[in-house]
């Protein structure tokens, strides 16, 4: 077909950007009048003949407003909607165990999807200007729809990615967020500083910060030491190094390195604080990049074992559960679940551990 | 028939939590009307209530809503051409508000051209023009959202394109 005039091309354009402005109340009564109608229609043909009569009579009366109100005339006769407070669109969990929680499509046609059935996401600002996602927890794909001027803006914790038509995913991990960009650019702003990825890149924020100084014994003067291009090498390193070359090494997608990195913190590093956050990224790690799930329980087995009570174990604990069930142990999983719901009845993880906990 | 996770009341729900906004803008960039828009967003989730657990693969739901979006669109439409030709003519000043509250007063004037034209066109041209054109979709999907064969949906399309033209050139 030849190309459409300029002027035609143009409207175009301005038609490809127009949205909807519902706002959470917008939604929320559209919601309940969506019920009350499909209540209504089970209540069986008399309801609707006396609208249907009331409308034909409004009609030949000649009523203009009332003919171009349609189906208002169905929602004048079953009364007016109520108030309703204000709600939040939101995909949360928990989805049946192995399946994941639908996505999110926004009026812009981007598309919010959980990673996994513990995610928990929601929608905080959808107006022609600005978008805004909260990713409280798990991990989120988000395929942002090009050629539109909105802003779109994942918050994460205290980070928050900000991108104009582009694919990535943004993860929860204890206390910090991983964004990976798959295409286009983002910028990352957490508290005391900003990046910006783009396509191929990712990393973990806020980044660790190495003070070279506290975690390395100073060196005596003379030639400098080899470099350490192997991970066996015979010099011991920090935890703080180890972690921070696991962090390298998943950035630039070897996601078995980091996980043999994250292993020599556990192994040498046992007592450092940092170990259970380890175990818990090791974890991570093994289950949503590398597949091995049954590695991925042990892994998180060991968040509790180097640090009784630690803030991560109810994490741990359940990302356990969910690491058996994918690995085909459901009556480990469900143990498991059972466990993290008398310790966490009210936890993060409670509904989804439930559902797990209850599966056939 | 495999059920669908959206079969439940509560997962009904979520269907549209899930999708409500992806309906809306298909309706409001086909009919233009803001003025319609929630009528027509309860007129197709009342029919995807109705027929959500027909839906074979969770993953064609999507695709099913915007079909239903698509066919109280027309209907909509449909019943706007037979008020005008009964002499109940609506205004098309709701058109104006159409554009980007930051859009320009000529990007917003010609918007609400667009659609007067719009309005003039039949109304499955108008639809198979807008969904090609505007909401991106391929011309098999086009087809398949319209219910008619890709070649019908191709002239329709090409018809409407010349017949909006022809009107914008002339206004």
């Amino acid at each position: 077909m030849t190309e459409p005039s300029k002027a035609l091309e143009r409207a175009l354009e301005l038609g490809r950007t127009i949205e909807p402005r519902l706002g959470a109340q917008d939604l929320e009564r559209l919601q309940r009048q969506i019920r009350d109608r499909s209540a209504k229609a089970r209540l069986g043909t008399p309801m609707r003949f006396a609208v249907v009569m009331a409308a034909a009579a409004l009609l030949f009366a000649g009523s203009r407003e009332a003919w171009l109100r349609g189906t208002h005339v169905e929602a004048v006769a079953a009364g007016a909607p109520t108030a309703v407070a204000a709600a939040v669109s939101s995909v949360s969990a928990p989805a049946p165990p192995g399946r994941l929680p639908s996505p999110l499509v926004l009026s812009d046609r981007s598309r919010v999807q959980p990673r996994d059935s513990g995610t928990e996401l929601s929608v905080v600002e959808d107006s022609p200007t600005n978008v805004r996602v909260k990713l409280t927890r798990g991990r989120g794909h988000f395929e942002v729809a090009p050629g539109t001027e909105r802003v779109f803006s994942v918050l994460a914790g205290g980070v928050e990615v900000t991108v104009l038509g582009t694919v990535f995913d943004v993860e929860v991990v204890a206390d910090r967020v991983g964004v990976d960009v798959e295409r286009g650019s983002v910028r990352v702003n957490w508290k005391l500083g900003a990046a910006e990825l783009t396509a191929g890149q990712s990393g973990w924020f806020p980044p660790l910060v190495v003070d070279e100084r506290r975690d390395t014994p100073p060196r005596a003067p003379g030639p400098p030491a080899p470099a350490a291009s192997s991970i066996e090498a015979s010099t011991p390193e920090s935890a703080q190094s180890l972690l921070k070359q696991a962090d390298a090494a998943r950035a630039g997608g070897d996601a078995a390195l980091g996980a043999q990195l994250l292993r020599r913190v556990l192994r040498e590093h046992a007592k450092d604080p940092r170990a259970s956050l380890a175990a818990l990224t090791l974890g991570r790690l093994l289950l949503t990049e590398l597949h091995r799930p049954a590695e991925a329980a042990a892994a998180f087995a060991q968040v509790e074992l180097h640090a009784p009570g630690s803030p991560f174990a109810d994490d741990a604990l359940a990302h356990q559960a969910e690491a058996w069930q994918a690995a085909g142990q459901a009556a480990k999983a469900q143990q498991l679940a059972t466990s993290y719901l008398k310790r966490y009845p009210s936890g993060r993880h409670a509904r989804h551990m439930r559902a797990l906990a209850e599966s056939e | 028939m495999v059920k669908n996770e959206h079969s439940s009341p509560g997962d009904l729900d979520q269907l549209y939590k899930d999708y409500c906004r992806y309906v809306a803008a298909i309706l409001l960039r086909i009919g233009g009307r803001r003025g319609e828009l929630e009528d027509s967003i309860q007129d197709v989730f009342a029919e995807a209530t109705a027929g959500i657990a027909q839906v074979r693969q969770p993953e064609a739901i999507r695709g099913w809503l915007a079909t239903i979006a698509v066919r109280v669109a027309r209907r909509t439409l449909r019943r706007r051409r037979l008020a005008r030709l009964i002499g109940l003519t609506p205004s098309t000043s709701e058109y104006e508000s159409l554009a980007d509250p930051a859009a320009s007063p000529f990007d917003r004037a010609l918007l609400a051209r667009l659609y007067r034209a719009l309005d003039r066109l039949p109304v499955d041209d108008r639809v198979a023009y807008v969904l090609h054109h505007v909401e991106g979709e391929t011309l098999d999907a086009v087809a398949a959202l319209c219910g008619c064969s890709g070649t019908t949906a191709k002239r329709r399309i090409l018809r409407a394109r010349l017949a909006l033209e022809e009107l914008l050139a002339d206004d």
